[in-house]
């Protein structure tokens, strides 16, 4: 029974790490493309640099819900590789939107140190 | 050696090893199944190919070699990453049979990589295994058979067959095994499982195990009732198709050309509908109003023919499609197809309402006179009185039957005459007594329709008869010059005979009286044949 114990419970840290990056992985793509329109790679590259996602799969599927959203769009810009690539970049509303989260986002860092400076002395 | 394959991912052209061809559909399978529940799958799925694509481009710089390995394979998948890797918190249907896996499915397509025009030929050529050529030689030959109309049903899939974009659905297409002899393979389990289940049934038999052979010949009985329920549905996807289709032709048929043209059809022959499309406008004064209400008329009966079709296609072939959307736009147009009929009949008969209503209220000469006494009539009413005779015979004229050969349409029929078509309808013929002592034959006309109009239509109404010896001639119909449209035009012919004349009713003319009063209350059918007398109490029949 040990090993299965050992077993489930790394699965769960696993998981709430996941969910925690899954939580921001929007708000750091909204991020990244307001610098700059780009193509899927560089924000993979992006991504990857500080360790936020683990495979290119999990981008696509987020990539279009946040288009479809309306909170992105892309471009169609020729590529000297091969076929022409989309560059995406963020829509009036999806500025908006990143403002918005910023907020949120700082609020959430506040609450985080909060909790972790404050001795507990009652 | 290894086997090498060509394959084209996103508008690229690749080579491939077979093992990793194999490793790589696997692969993209999954991805599909992964996303499968999710709406954009097809966008994602794109998105995905085109950059494995790319990374592909990127190996083959990179290490100057142009054939793809189960390596590079390897390397892409954990790049991109397997579902369960995808943090994406939508792949919570991990429940799945891990057995589905390994089943392809085989889905109907078009192919845009081989196309003339939608790619349905070749798409179709791909799902069953049969050489596209073939297809297109056949679609070709039923082009010139039904003299086109075979591009109803290519339209009908090039709107309904979703194109194979992504690799996976390209797959998808040609599937595991063609579908032609999958399902003959498939009754062929079922047969063989009939004899086998037959061959132990023997078996137990010999045993003389009564209760093993109870349940043996159930499942003989339910492998061959699943034999004949795949190969009914099959068949009654065949008759769905083929009803739409012949229903679509034969329509179409009817409202182009007539019902002339399609009594030459075996299936339909002399029984027919007796109409046609320029015979059903005629009811319309108005040509604008004719053409709407045809394309209502069109649509209004196309459109439950095109759902058999699909039905039919849809239990034949699996396909993908949008059924929602196909369902919810077909029923849109159907409705707005009866709304426009039932409003246009609406309108057409408050005109005539509105005409009747006038003619009722108004008396003036000028307005709506629809009422219209003929007053030609006075030499014919003299020389009737003249006659020495004291009965007076009532015929049809003859050989009128044949100058009025037309096509029945209730009542009322239509003549073509020099190409023109003229609309022909029987009187009513009635007899009344004269208080004065002379015979009259007077003629009313009417229509429905309001003022100058209903005028000039009632001009329009022409009626022949004649007095010959002791013989009145009556045409056996009125007829109406093309143009005049159908406004009920109605002709009365009464003749008013004194007391003590008598009148001798034809055979022939049991078509065209109406309501006759007499002594006897003889029926109308049953007065002719048989002398009258006009007496005091009105007309009464003279018994020999």
């Amino acid at each position: 029974m040990r090993p299965n114990y050992k077993m489930s419970r790394r699965m769960k840290i696993e998981n709430t790490k996941a969910q925690m990056r899954k939580g921001i992985l929007e708000y750091c793509i909204l991020l990244i493309l307001s610098k700059k329109s780009l193509y899927v790679s560089d924000i993979i590259k992006e991504l990857k640099k500080s360790e936020m996602i683990v495979v290119e799969g999990t981008l696509y599927p987020l990539l279009t819900r946040l288009k479809n959203g309306g909170l992105l769009k892309y471009v169609w810009q020729e590529s000297s590789q091969g076929p022409p690539r989309k560059y995406y970049e963020l829509t009036a509303e999806g500025k908006k939107f990143l403002a918005e989260l910023g907020l949120s986002w700082e609020k959430l860092v506040e609450a985080i140190n909060t909790i972790k400076n404050n001795d507990l002395n009652f | 050696m290894e086997k090498a394959l060509t394959i084209n991912i996103n508008g690229s052209i690749f080579h491939i090893n077979e093992d990793a061809y194999i490793k790589l559909k696997t692969y993209l399978e999954k991805l599909s199944r992964h996303f499968g529940t999710n709406p954009d799958e097809k966008e994602i799925m794109q998105d995905i190919e085109s950059r494995i694509s790319e990374l592909f481009l990127q190996k083959i710089k990179d290490e100057n070699k142009d054939i793809i390995t189960v390596v590079w394979v390897n390397e892409i998948i954990s790049i991109m990453g397997k579902p369960e890797d995808f943090e994406d918190g939508e792949n919570e249907d991990k429940n799945q049979k891990p057995s589905s896996d390994k089943k392809i499915k085989h889905k109907m397509y078009r192919n845009p990589e081989d196309r003339l025009l939608g790619g349905v030929c070749s798409g179709t050529g791909a799902y069953l295994n049969i050489s596209t050529l073939a297809i297109r030689l056949l679609v070709f030959l039923l082009f010139v058979l039904t003299g086109g109309f075979i591009v109803i049903l290519y339209i009908f899939f090039w709107i309904v067959l979703p194109k194979a974009k992504t690799t996976a659905q390209r797959i998808e297409m040609r599937g595991k095994e063609p579908t032609v002899s999958n399902i003959e393979n498939s009754i062929h389990e079922e047969v063989k499982d009939i004899k086998d289940n037959y061959k132990n049934f023997q078996k137990s038999d010999s045993y003389k195990n009564g209760k093993e052979k109870i349940s043996r010949f159930g499942t003989i009985l339910i492998s061959f009732l699943k034999a004949i329920i795949k190969i009914t549905i099959v068949l009654a996807g065949l008759f769905f198709m083929f009803i739409g289709i012949s229903g679509i032709l034969v329509l179409l048929l009817v409202l182009l050309f007539g019902a002339q043209l399609i009594t030459f059809l075996p299936f339909w022959g002399v029984s027919g509908p007796d109409l046609n499309l320029p015979e059903i406008t005629n009811f319309f004064t108005n040509p604008g109003i004719a053409i709407a209400i045809s394309i209502a008329i069109l649509f209004f009966l196309i459109i439950p023919l095109i759902g058999i079709i699909f039905a039919g296609t849809k239990i034949i072939f699996h396909y993908r499609s949008n059924n929602r959307l196909i369902i919810i736009s077909g029923l849109t147009i159907w409705i707005i197809a009866i709304i426009i009929i039932i409003s246009i009949g609406f309108s057409q008969t408050s005109n005539f309402i509105k005409g009747k209503t006038a003619t009722n209220i108004t008396t003036t000469s000028n307005s709506s006179s629809s009422i219209n006494y003929d007053n030609d009539l006075t030499s014919f009413n003299d020389s009737l009185n003249n006659s020495k005779y004291s009965t007076l015979y009532i015929h049809l004229t003859p050989d009128s039957n044949s100058k009025y050969k037309g096509k029945h349409f209730n009542k009322t029929r239509i003549r073509t005459k020099n190409g023109q078509m003229i609309w022909i309808a029987e009187p009513k013929f009635d007899i009344e007594k004269n208080s004065k002592n002379k015979l009259a034959l007077t003629i009313q006309k009417s229509c429905r329709g309001k003022g100058n109009k209903a005028k000039k239509n009632l001009e329009q109404i022409k009626y022949n008869y004649s007095l010959k010896d002791s013989i009145l001639f009556l045409d056996p119909y009125f007829s109406i010059k093309e143009g005049t449209g159908w406004n009920d035009q109605v002709l009365k012919i009464t003749l008013k005979i004194p007391e003590g004349k008598s009148v001798f009713l034809s055979m022939d003319i049991s078509n065209i009286i109406y309501d006759i009063k007499n002594t006897s209350n003889t029926w109308d059918g049953d007065m002719v044949g048989r002398y009258w007398k006009m007496t005091a109490d009105g007309l009464s029949e003279i018994k020999n």
